[in-house]
């Protein structure tokens, strides 16, 4: 119970610090937003299915690289130490993974929206993409924060983030992707259960090792 | 020595290229059967085995080397 | 001597995969047939077959019979050119069903031959006249100890000796690793640090080979060096986290915050490897060319028969065995060189 109350008044600091320095959260946007041009610009209207997925997921991806990096980054050592003290450990690293998991899946969502907007829509079956798109967003937050906090240990920089990050979220992407194809085939739920449980079960593992494993790493 | 390495396996892969870009289908069956034949893949496959090996063993070799140096000093 | 009992164990095992693997001869099968008709039922017709390790001369009370929906339809002459060379004259049929028809050729020395759809025909009329005729098949199987013969990959089916264990011996290292890596965060022993980093590094020389030996594989019997295959990317990625392991290392100056935070890294990438290599391949539908994945039974009676079985086995053990052995000298090595620096 005690975590819990940690983990709220832990989100909402986050939050806080969002607002602080809106640059970053705009950034992002940014990011997204420009992105997302470039694709217009070079394919007008996407009608291939296949380009539209790996677009679409890459752009994601490095969306979800570049915001979930700064979470321990941002930290200076003296701060997270005394962050530490105060609540427990592991309130830190899940606080700091539900804040990402709430602004990827915005992410993931306004990303869709401009995306679609500018190159098109071409999604048949919308509840099972949107299922897709929010677990994978999910995955992804949830992944790359642990990898943030390992990196964070290894002199921070971006690149070793995009080195460990990448493996351990391709099965994520490469579950994510399938179901956005079944989605944009518009086939039926039944094709898609094994993936979708693919892809729940990874955000399970993933968000259990990671809290399990953070009481060992987070000490220096 | 790593070039070395490279311009084998060059070799290997070009032999294995050249048996497959036969003419006819049937000849190109009847080469890779009974000529050297689909043998010839596991014979690459376990001579690149041994190469690796090998490489391991130069490797674990050289480290002794320098732990050696290290210990005369 | 006592110590070293499984190194000649080792030895031992590897000696037999490397005798029985490319020693062993491979059953006789048929490769080829071609019929000189696109029609089964305009004319008689004759069929070209070519086979390997096959007796045609040589096997006595030989024979050769098509088979459609059931129905067998005798060769009316038998003409072998050599043991491999075979051409055989059939009167017109028309198909009962399906217009393919299975061939089967058969003599004492060989046993009974079946190549499955090996001729098509053009035909669209259905169950005329068939000819039947009951073949005198004397021997069934051919007597002398053999590997199966399979289609495409005929003699290279012998790399299950040399290349699947390759995959074994990494699984068998890394999960050694996770081991140590686990016992390392249990008490903050460096000693367990360094087993799963010698562990995972020669577990590294199995995968690349694995990676090399599977590619060269491929292109001789899928045409491509590299497929798009659950298993390959699986252990493409497996290898990129665990390559991402040893930059991680490299980046971490301090050895006892190295230890832990590459211990943390290495289990996420255990995991990682267990669901794409163990759970996402076996997933009913995804299309996969390995066998025992895409709901193909793994390793079943097809696959893996009472002949290849236990040298299969024992050329397993005694890769993991000299991957084992590799992994203690390295070790060894590290264990030298932190004495010194101390």
């Amino acid at each position: 119970m005690q975590l819990l109350f940690q983990i709220i008044s832990l989100v909402k600091r986050e939050i806080l610090l969002e607002q602080r320095n809106k640059y970053a959260f705009w950034g992002l946007i940014l990011f997204v937003v420009s992105t997302v041009f470039v694709a217009k610009f070079s394919f007008q209207v996407i009608r291939d299915i296949p380009v539209w997925n790996a677009l679409f997921w890459i752009i994601l991806l490095f969306a979800a690289v570049t915001g979930v990096a700064r979470s321990f980054a941002q930290e200076s050592r003296g701060r997270l130490l005394y962050l530490y003290t105060l609540a427990d450990p592991r309130a830190v690293l899940l606080s700091k993974m539900i804040y990402n998991i709430l602004l990827m899946v915005f992410l993931g969502f306004s990303g869709l929206f401009i995306f679609s907007f500018l190159v098109g829509y071409p999604i048949q079956n919308n509840t099972l993409f949107f299922t897709s798109l929010l677990f994978g967003c999910t995955g992804l937050a949830v992944a790359f924060t642990m990898i943030a906090a390992i990196a964070s240990k290894a002199s921070n920089n971006f690149s070793l983030m995009a080195i460990l990050g990448f493996p351990v979220v391709l099965p994520l992407l490469l579950a994510s992707i399938k179901l956005s194809k079944y989605a944009a085939d518009g086939l039926e739920w039944s094709g898609a259960f094994k993936y979708l449980g693919v892809l729940i079960a990874l955000n399970i593992v993933i968000s259990t090792l990671a809290y399990m494993l953070f009481p060992y790493l987070w000490r220096d | 020595m790593k070039s070395k390495i490279i311009l084998t396996c060059l070799v290997l892969c070009s032999f294995i290229e050249l048996q497959a870009a036969n003419t006819s289908v049937d000849e190109q069956l009847y080469q890779s059967l009974h000529g050297h034949g689909s043998m010839n893949v596991v014979v690459a496959v376990f001579a690149i085995i041994l190469i690796g090996l090998f490489i391991t063993l130069y490797r674990i070799e050289r480290k002794i080397t320098r732990l050696e140096k290290e210990i005369k000093n | 001597m006592k110590r070293n009992w499984w190194k000649i164990f080792c030895v031992c095992l590897l000696f037999l995969t490397l005798f029985a693997g490319l020693l062993v001869p491979l059953a006789p099968g048929l490769i080829t047939a071609e019929s000189s008709a696109k029609s089964t039922f305009s004319g008689p017709f004759t069929v070209k077959v070519f086979g390997y390790n096959t007796h045609f001369i040589d096997g006595k009370n030989a024979g050769a019979y098509l088979i459609n929906n059931g129905v067998n339809v005798c060769a009316t002459s038998f003409r072998a050119i050599d043991n491999t060379h075979l051409e055989l004259d059939f009167p017109p049929i028309t198909p009962l069903a399906e217009p393919v028809f299975s061939l089967s050729v058969y003599n004492d020395v060989d046993g009974k031959l079946i190549m499955p759809s090996a001729i098509s025909t053009t035909d669209t009329t259905r169950g005329g006249i068939v000819p039947t005729c009951r073949p005198d098949v004397k021997v069934e199987k051919q007597d002398h100890f053999a590997f199966p013969f399979r289609y495409i990959l005929y003699e290279s089916m012998r790399n299950l000796f040399f290349h699947v264990p390759m995959w074994f011996t990494m699984i068998a290292l890394l999960t050694w690793a996770f081991w140590n890596n686990l016992r390392f965060l249990k008490g903050f022993n460096l000693k367990y640090d360094q087993i799963a980093n010698e562990a995972v590094n020669t577990s590294l020389v199995f995968g690349i080979l694995g990676l090399i030996t599977g590619s060269l594989w491929a292109r001789v019997t899928w045409g491509a060096w590299w497929v798009d295959d659950v298993k390959l990317n699986g252990t493409a990625i497996t290898m990129l986290a665990y390559l991402a392991f040893t930059v991680l290392r490299n980046a971490i100056p301090d050895e006892q915050k190295r230890a832990r935070v590459s211990a943390v890294y290495s289990i996420f990438a255990f995991v990682m490897m267990i669901v794409l290599i163990g759970i996402l391949p076996r997933l009913q539908g995804t299309d996969s060319l390995h066998p025992g994945n895409g709901g193909n039974p793994a390793f079943s009676n097809y696959d893996l028969d009472s002949t290849l079985r236990p040298f299969f086995y024992a050329s397993v053990l005694g890769w993991i065995l000299i991957g084992f052995w590799i992994y203690t000298i390295r070790l060894r090595i590290l264990k030298i060189k932190t004495h010194y620096e101390k």
